[in-house]
C-alpha cells in the first residue's frame, strides 16, 4: 500500500524524526496566554499534534521526574500550606503542564528543549501556587516618584533624602550581582538596620528554607547565618570602600 | 581579578559605621521594589538559568527588595539552593583563574576530604565529601590481561581498555550530577565526564590543575562539556606522586575534586606485579599459580571458541572473542588473587 503513495502523502514516522525536524512541524503561533480559569482551546492539525506528542513523549518523563523531586524535596515550599496533599498538588501540576504544553509550544529553534519544558513546568507550578496562596496579582509596586514622595514625607532634609536614594541605588547595584548578594543584603538589613535578633532572622529565613537544610540544630543554623553575615559584610564593606562611601555622616 | 580588601582598623571601623548608619536610616518605602514583579514564566526561567544577563540582574535586584518574589524564588529553587547560598563555601572562587590561584590555600584546607586516592580501594558506594565512588577496579587485572592476551604490546587499549588504575565517581554540581571516570595508563590520565542528571542543560566548565606538595598549583588547562555534561578530556601527561585537581564550574556553582596519583603505581607492569607478589609468596608458589592459571585458560579457550556467534555480531565487534577470553580470565585471576591473599 505504501508504495502507491507519493513521499508527500506517506505518513511521517514521527519516532524517527530528529528534534529539529519535529520543531519544524510545530504550530507557528503560540496560543495567547489567558488566566488559568479561562477555557483555552487551540486548533491543531494532525501533524502538529503528532509532533507535539512525540516531543512530549521524549522529554516529559525526565521533566516530570525533576518536578516531582522539586515538590517532594525535604523542606520544599513549592507546595504551599494551603494544599495539604502534595500528591494532589503534583498531579494538578502535571496535568496543567500537559495542557499548557499543547497550547503554547510553537515553532522556533529550541536550543535545549528539555530546559524549555522544565521551565514551562515550573511556570505552571508557580501559577498554581500563586492561585492557592491568593497572590496572583503580586504586591503593589512602588515607583520612583512614590519613593521620592515617601522620602519627602519622612521629614528628612533634601541632603538626607539624596543620600538615602544614593544608598538605595548602591544596594540595588550590589544585589543585582547574584541571588546570594540579594540574600546577604536582606540579612544585613534585618541585623544592622532593624537590630533583629538572630533567632528572629532565622525564623524569617526558615520560612523559605524550612527543615534541616541549613543545619541540624537551632544553634548550628544560627551559627551558619552569623558566619554568612560576617563573611558577606566584608564584601559589602569592600563595595562601600570601592565607591568611596566612607563618610559615616553621609546619611 | 578581585581587588584586595585590606583596610586598616580605623578604615574598617569607619566603613562599618557608614554601613550601619546607612541601613538604619532607611524608612518605610526606601527598600520597596522599583521594578514590576516578574511573571511566573520569567521567574521560572530565572531559576532554570534561561534568562539573559540584563534580565537576570534585574531580577536579582528585585528579589532583594520584594519579599513575596523572594519567597517564590526560594520555592522554585528549593531549600538546598538556599542552604547552598548561605554556605560560605559557595562563594565562587574560580570565576577566573587568578581567583582560583589566590584562593587555593583556603580550598586546599577546606576540601581535603574530596581527594580521591587512585592507589587506594575504597569500595563502591563510599562517600568522600561530595564524591561517591561509583566503580573502581583493582589495579592490576586489566593490565595483566592485556599483556597476557595481546601479542602486540601496543594493543592494550583494544584488549580491554588497559587501565592500570581506574576510578569512577559521581558528583553533584549545583542541580546537575555527573559521572567522572579517571583512568591512568602508563603515566597518562584519561578523564571522561558524562552527565547523569542534567536538568540545567548548560556546559560544565572544567579547570585542571596539578599540585605536588598541596601548596603550589600549576594549571594544566581548561575544558568544557556539552550541554548534557559529556566530554572526554584529552590525555593529560602527568607526573607521578601529584594530585590532579578538577574544578567543576556550573554557572555560579562550583565543586572541586582531586585525584591523588600514587608515586609508585602498583602493578604498572608484569615485572612490578611479580615484584609485589614475591613479597608475599615464594617463587615456587607463584610459578604454580601461574601454571594453574594458564592451564585453566588453555582449557577454557577451545570451549569458548565453540560458542556460536552470529555473523553480524562478529562483524560489528571483532574483538568479541578476545573479550570473552578476558572475562573468563578475570574469574581465574580472581581465584589467583584470593589464593595469594590467603
Amino acid at each position: 500500500m505504501e508504495s502507491d503513495q507519493t513521499p508527500e502523502q506517506r505518513p511521517l514516522d514521527f519516532e524517527n524524526l530528529t528534534d529539529e525536524e519535529l520543531f519544524e512541524l510545530l504550530p507557528v503561533k503560540e496560543k495567547k496566554r489567558l488566566p488559568r480559569n479561562k477555557i483555552q482551546t487551540r486548533y491543531l492539525k494532525p501533524e502538529e499534534r503528532s509532533a507535539l506528542e512525540e516531543l512530549w513523549r521524549r522529554y516529559w518523563p525526565k521533566t516530570k521526574e525533576y518536578l516531582r523531586a522539586r515538590i517532594y524535596a525535604s523542606g520544599s515550599t513549592l507546595c504551599p500550606p494551603e494544599e495539604p496533599d502534595k500528591g494532589h498538588f503534583c498531579v494538578t501540576c502535571f496535568d496543567e503542564t500537559e495542557l499548557v504544553f499543547f497550547r503554547r509550544t510553537c515553532r522556533k529553534q529550541y536550543e535545549k528543549f528539555g530546559a524549555f519544558l522544565f521551565t514551562m513546568a515550573l511556570n505552571v507550578t508557580l501559577d498554581i501556587r500563586k492561585h492557592l496562596t491568593g497572590t496572583e496579582e503580586g504586591p503593589t509596586i512602588i515607583h520612583d516618584e512614590d519613593v521620592t514622595k515617601d522620602l519627602e514625607d519622612t521629614g528628612r532634609d533634601p541632603h538626607q533624602t539624596f543620600a538615602a536614594r544614593q544608598l538605595r541605588d548602591l544596594f540595588e547595584e550590589y544585589a543585582a550581582i547574584s541571588p546570594r548578594n540579594a540574600l546577604s543584603m536582606k540579612i544585613a538589613y534585618l541585623k544592622r538596620g532593624q537590630d533583629m535578633t538572630w533567632e528572629k532572622i532565622l525564623e524569617l529565613t526558615e520560612k523559605n528554607c524550612p527543615g534541616k537544610a541549613i543545619g541540624p540544630t537551632i544553634g548550628a543554623r544560627i551559627k551558619k547565618l552569623r558566619d554568612f553575615e560576617k563573611h558577606d559584610t566584608k564584601k559589602l564593606l569592600q563595595w562601600f570602600q570601592e565607591r568611596k562611601i566612607t563618610d559615616a555622616g553621609i546619611v | 581579578m578581585a581587588h584586595e580588601f585590606n583596610p586598616s582598623k580605623g578604615e574598617l571601623k569607619q566603613l562599618l559605621r557608614a554601613l550601619n548608619r546607612g541601613l538604619k536610616s532607611f524608612k518605610k518605602g526606601d527598600l520597596a521594589p522599583r521594578t514590576p514583579c516578574p511573571n511566573s514564566w520569567t521567574l521560572a526561567s530565572y531559576v532554570t538559568g534561561e534568562l539573559d544577563d540584563k534580565t537576570r540582574r534585574t531580577i536579582n535586584a528585585h528579589i532583594a527588595f520584594c519579599d513575596s518574589c523572594f519567597e517564590e524564588y526560594a520555592a522554585l529553587a528549593g531549600p538546598e539552593k538556599i542552604a547552598d547560598i548561605l554556605s560560605i563555601g559557595f562563594t565562587p572562587w574560580a570565576s577566573n583563574l587568578q581567583e582560583l590561584w589566590d584562593g587555593w590555600p583556603r580550598i586546599r584546607d577546606d576540601k581535603e576530604k574530596c581527594i580521591v586516592d587512585l592507589g587506594r580501594t575504597y569500595g563502591i558506594g563510599t562517600q568522600l565529601g561530595p564524591v561517591q565512588i561509583a566503580a573502581e577496579r583493582p589495579a592490576f587485572w586489566k593490565s595483566i590481561l592485556s599483556n597476557f592476551l595481546s601479542s602486540d604490546p601496543d594493543d592494550t587499549f583494544r584488549a580491554g581498555s588497559g587501565e592500570l588504575l581506574f576510578k569512577q565517581i559521581e558528583i553533584q554540581v549545583g542541580e546537575n550530577s555527573y559521572r567522572i571516570e579517571l583512568s591512568l595508563l602508563r603515566g597518562e590520565i584519561v578523564c571522561k565526564i558524562s552527565g547523569l542528571h542534567t536538568p540545567l542543560q548548560v556546559p560544565l566548565r572544567i579547570v585542571l590543575w596539578e599540585t605536588k606538595d598541596g601548596k603550589e598549583l600549576s594549571a594544566l588547562g581548561t575544558d568544557h562539556t556539552d550541554d548534557f555534561g559529556n566530554t572526554e578530556i584529552p590525555v593529560v601527561v602527568i607526573n607521578r606522586g601529584v594530585t590532579l585537581i578538577l574544578t567543576l564550574v556550573l554557572r555560579d556553582r562550583e565543586q572541586l575534586v582531586g585525584f591523588r596519583i600514587p608515586a609508585n603505581v602498583p602493578y604498572a607492569s608484569i615485572a612490578d606485579l611479580l615484584a609485589e607478589i614475591t613479597q608475599s609468596a615464594s617463587p615456587k608458589q607463584i610459578e604454580d599459580h601461574l601454571k594453574r592459571m594458564k592451564d585453566g585458560i588453555d582449557a577454557l579457550l577451545p570451549f569458548l571458541r565453540r560458542q556460536p556467534h552470529s555473523e553480524s555480531e562478529t562483524h560489528v565487534i571483532p574483538t568479541r572473542e578476545r573479550n570473552k577470553e578476558a572475562q573468563a580470565s578475570v574469574v581465574l585471576f580472581s581465584c589467583l588473587g584470593s589464593s595469594l591473599a590467603m
